[in-house]
């Protein structure tokens, strides 16, 4: 029978290493929650007063306000499939009570596919109906006594009637202002462009993009790009919503760049700017109970050696800890000093 | 004892005085003012413009029109309270929507869902090309609601683990599965790989399925509807007075399917109950599905008619002990006791006894491995991981069984309900809840949401998202005492919301705790929970 041989006994001293290597072991996996959004940058430069709306409100009143039809249109595609198609004509969505297209005889539910009106350059011009916002359009160009001769269809049967545009007396109601933010690619914080602004710029009403943000280190800002730029273009398409820029930003390659058209003081510039990324950097290491660092976006952390020694840091001030409960701190005073002149 | 008990008021103290600390900084809030004329009525939360954000997407409908529904975006990007949602206005024929990463476009798009297809609208393309057909199928609600297309959430998920969202739309009598394939530089994503799984008919499918209501769409899922059904009924009157004669009368269903790992291959299976069976789809190499189950198991309790009147009654599919198969718990009355109780049966995953062959999760007897039993009806229960150690907690809401004696009284104006939280260790439920709370609600049109958001405070242990009256919110602070879980008196977070408001408590991509959104009369409140 060979002697069965015991393992060696550990020495009484040593007898809680298992446990604390065990600890440390624990210590090591348990896991810190990770952000799951990047944080604000910290060199957004946002001038106070671009903070609010321009306050244009009275010019707003003395543009042009166009022609009243009282005519409200919409898309006249009913279908998804039909979505997929181009849109023939838009359909006549609501009717003002004794407006123009009232009296011209139109109906709810009419599918408005041709204008002959009034050209700019004078004489008259056909136009193929496919989108609401042409009427809108259309609307704001005609004056009070222009005539429309207006192509319809209703159940199936082609009509026309004519529509003598009256002058608009109320006017459409301030729509508010956004703010969009863009943190990723540009830091950049853009505003929604006022009507007065997107007038003045050739777009409708609610177009355009007005930058009242700017990250110190936005790669936009040394491609010339300046507080209260109207963005009026991106790559060659005109910004129908603020939020189209955004869009743009987002969708563009990894290494791409991006054609603004803007509108600086009354100008228009052209310029070719680039994108950029969110840089990465080492927050925190943890050696358990060896070494400890972390760092936030105020302070930074450091303890050594079981947290002996131990440092604390924010720009104001810091605080040393030595040996668990010896504590020294500084920092900033209340009052300044005298400097030589 | 008096040092202990020191020691308890002190810790509870400071448990307080963390709440109060708490309470600023953790429900941020963004109110959404919904445009003129417009009802909201569904909400989910998606990262359409693809910054890591989760952006708020609402279905509404127009006040007083049929077949007038639309979509509205508030996108994360946007500041303050007065921002313009992105807006869709659905044309007549979509039934259903949701929302899902279908394009090679930055971001999600929307899915729509009408008779005969599914399309995506694409937020970010030009005016005309905004619309993308992404293939046929048989969409099981062949008429839209004329009050408001319903948001199908469940449509659309990663069938296959490849990373690309998949749709699943039910057909009659079962669905169809689409996967999403992208070749590189391609314009658009590919749905030609399509899996459809039909469910073996029963007997008794019909029994007390007539159709209830006109025209209906709508979707009942969660732990109790099991099925997901479209109905239309066409009625003409008789020569008898008051017997109106049904012309036509049209039921089809799909049970709800629920996708889990059944046999621990870390792919996701198709599991879906009917009246007396228990179908299971294995995934295959592929994203394979065979168009028949692998394997039906008759249910030791039928979900059949006299079921249907068992208000406890509810089953799930999940994977209870942490072996990553999945596993059965159903609740069911007690019908041979003499008070009322309810018990959970629960059905842990076993290797099958003869190699390649499907395990029967029910064994030859239909006996469970655990059985639990609580007092009263069991209104409804989830399990959810309230502690962080992997394994789902059972949360139940009771009522107490004299609930019926109280509404007849009408001698109070309130009814008591009860929370319980039982730990669950390995799989089993211990015998004892971890959490008991008791909360009143009022005798009145009003639908109470008592649900566990997840960990909002860093501390491990989920908060508890409340709203009992129907003009307040809160968030209630969990905490360990000794070993039992214990509910704050005093709330991390609260707010008002009108009355009538409705609660949706959703996921965000990439966060852990659920969020608020309350759906008001004129707004949209919503409320991110952390730090």
């Amino acid at each position: 029978m060979v002697p069965r041989q015991l393992p060696p006994r550990l020495p009484r001293p040593l007898a809680p290493l298992p446990a604390l290597s065990l600890l440390c072991l624990l210590a090591a996996c348990a896991s810190t929650e990770l952000a799951s959004e990047p944080p604000p940058l910290a060199a957004m430069e946002e001038p106070l007063a671009l903070r609010s709306e321009p306050d244009d409100e009275a010019r707003r009143l003395e543009l042009e306000p166009g022609g009243f039809t009282g005519v409200y249109v919409k898309d006249a595609r009913s279908s998804l499939d039909a979505m997929l198609g181009e849109p023939q004509g838009v359909l006549v969505e609501r009717l003002v009570e004794n407006s123009p297209g009232v009296a011209a005889g139109l109906e709810e539910g009419d599918l408005l596919f041709e204008v002959e009106a009034p050209a700019p350059e004078g004489g008259r011009r056909t136009l193929e109906l496919a989108w609401p916002s042409q009427w809108r359009e259309l609307e704001l160009a005609c004056r009070a006594g222009d005539e429309l001769l207006l192509r319809y269809d209703r159940a199936g049967a082609e009509r026309t009637a004519h529509l003598r545009v009256q002058a608009r007396l109320v006017r459409a109601a301030r729509e508010p202002g956004e703010r969009l933010r863009e943190e990723q690619r540009t830091g950049v914080v853009l505003r929604s462009a006022t009507e007065v602004e997107a007038r003045a710029a050739g777009l409708g009403p609610g177009g355009g993009a007005v930058v009242v943000g700017l990250s110190l280190d936005s790669p936009w800002r040394a491609a010339g790009v300046r507080f209260e730029d109207l963005v009026r273009s991106v790559d060659g398409r005109e910004l129908a919503h603020s939020a189209a820029l955004v869009d743009a930003i987002r969708g563009a390659p990894e290494d791409g760049e991006l054609e603004l058209g803007i509108v600086r003081a009354g100008e228009g510039i052209e310029l070719t700017v680039p994108l950029s990324r969110r840089a990465r950097e080492l927050k925190s290491v943890h050696i358990p109970l060896v070494f400890r660092y972390e760092r936030g976006r105020e302070s930074s952390e450091t303890s050594l050696l079981f947290g002996l020694l131990g440092l604390r840091r924010t720009s104001a001030a810091w605080q040393v800890r030595l040996l668990w409960v010896i504590t020294f701190g500084g920092g900033d005073a209340d009052r300044l000093i005298e400097v030589e002149g | 004892m008096r040092t202990r008990a020191a020691v308890v008021a002190l810790l509870a103290l400071a448990g307080e005085a963390r709440a109060a600390a708490l309470q600023a900084s953790i429900g941020r809030t963004a109110l959404r003012d919904l445009p003129p004329g417009l009802a909201a009525d569904e909400a989910l939360l998606a990262d359409l413009d693809r910054d890591g954000r989760a952006d708020l997407v609402v279905g509404a409908h127009a006040r007083g029109k049929d077949y007038a529904s639309s979509v509205l975006v508030w996108s994360s990007v946007a500041e303050g309270g007065q921002a313009r949602p992105l807006r869709l206005d659905l044309t007549p024929d979509v039934v259903a929507w949701t929302v899902g990463d279908v394009h090679p476009d930055p971001g999600a798009e929307l899915v729509l869902f009408s008779a005969t297809s599914a399309f995506a609208w694409r937020p970010t393309a030009s005016e005309g090309q905004r619309f993308v057909r992404l293939f046929s199928c048989d969409f099981l609600w062949q008429i839209p609601d004329p009050d408001a297309a319903f948001a199908l959430e469940q449509g659309v998920l990663d069938v296959d683990g490849d990373g690309l969202d998949d749709l699943l739309v039910p057909e009659p009598g079962g669905w169809r599965i689409a996967l999403q394939r992208r070749a590189q530089g391609a314009p658009e994503a590919d749905f030609g790989l399509q899996r459809v799984l039909r469910v073996p008919p029963e007997d008794s499918d019909w029994e007390g399925l007539g159709p209830e209501t006109a025209g209906a769409a709508a979707v009942s899922g969660g732990s109790r509807g099991s099925t997901m059904r479209f109905a239309v009924e066409l009625s003409g009157e008789t020569e008898e007075a008051g017997a109106p004669a049904t012309l036509l009368a049209i039921v089809e269903s799909a049970p709800a399917p629920r996708l889990v790992d059944w046999d621990g291959d870390k792919r996701a299976d198709v599991l879906a109950q009917s009246v007396e069976q228990l179908h299971v789809w294995l995934q295959r190499e592929g994203g394979a599905f065979g168009e028949r189950p692998d394997g039906s198991f008759r249910l030791p309790v039928a979900a059949d008619r006299k079921r249907r009147l068992d208000a406890s009654y509810s089953a799930d599919a999940l994977d209870l002990d942490g072996d990553r198969r999945c596993d059965v718990a159903i609740f069911a009355g007690d019908t041979r006791a003499e008070e009322v109780r309810t018990q959970l049966l629960s059905f842990l995953s076993r290797a099958s006894p003869v190699p390649g062959a499907m395990r029967n999760p029910f064994g030859e007897r239909g006996v469970p491995q655990d059985l639990l039993v609580l007092a009263g009806f069991v209104a409804s229960a989830d399990f959810d991981d309230l502690d962080g150690d992997g394994l789902s907690e059972l949360v139940a809401r009771t009522v107490r069984p004299d609930l019926i004696d109280q509404l007849r009284s009408a001698a109070s104006e309130t009814i008591d309900a009860e929370l319980f939280a039982y730990r669950n260790i390995a799989g089993r439920m211990a015998r004892r809840p971890q959490l008991s709370w008791r909360y009143t609600v009022p005798i009145k049109a009003f639908m109470p949401t008592v649900r566990f958001l997840g960990d909002v405070t860093g501390d491990r242990l989920s908060e508890l998202f409340v709203r009992d009256q129907p003009g307040r919110v809160q968030l209630l602070m969990m905490r360990a005492q000794g070993e039992a879980w214990t509910l704050l008196e005093r709330p991390l977070w609260e707010g008002t919301c009108e009355p009538e408001a409705r609660v949706f408590l959703l996921r965000a991509p990439g966060r852990t705790a659920l969020e608020l959104v309350l759906l008001e009369d004129a707004r949209v409140v919503h409320v991110r929970f952390g730090r």
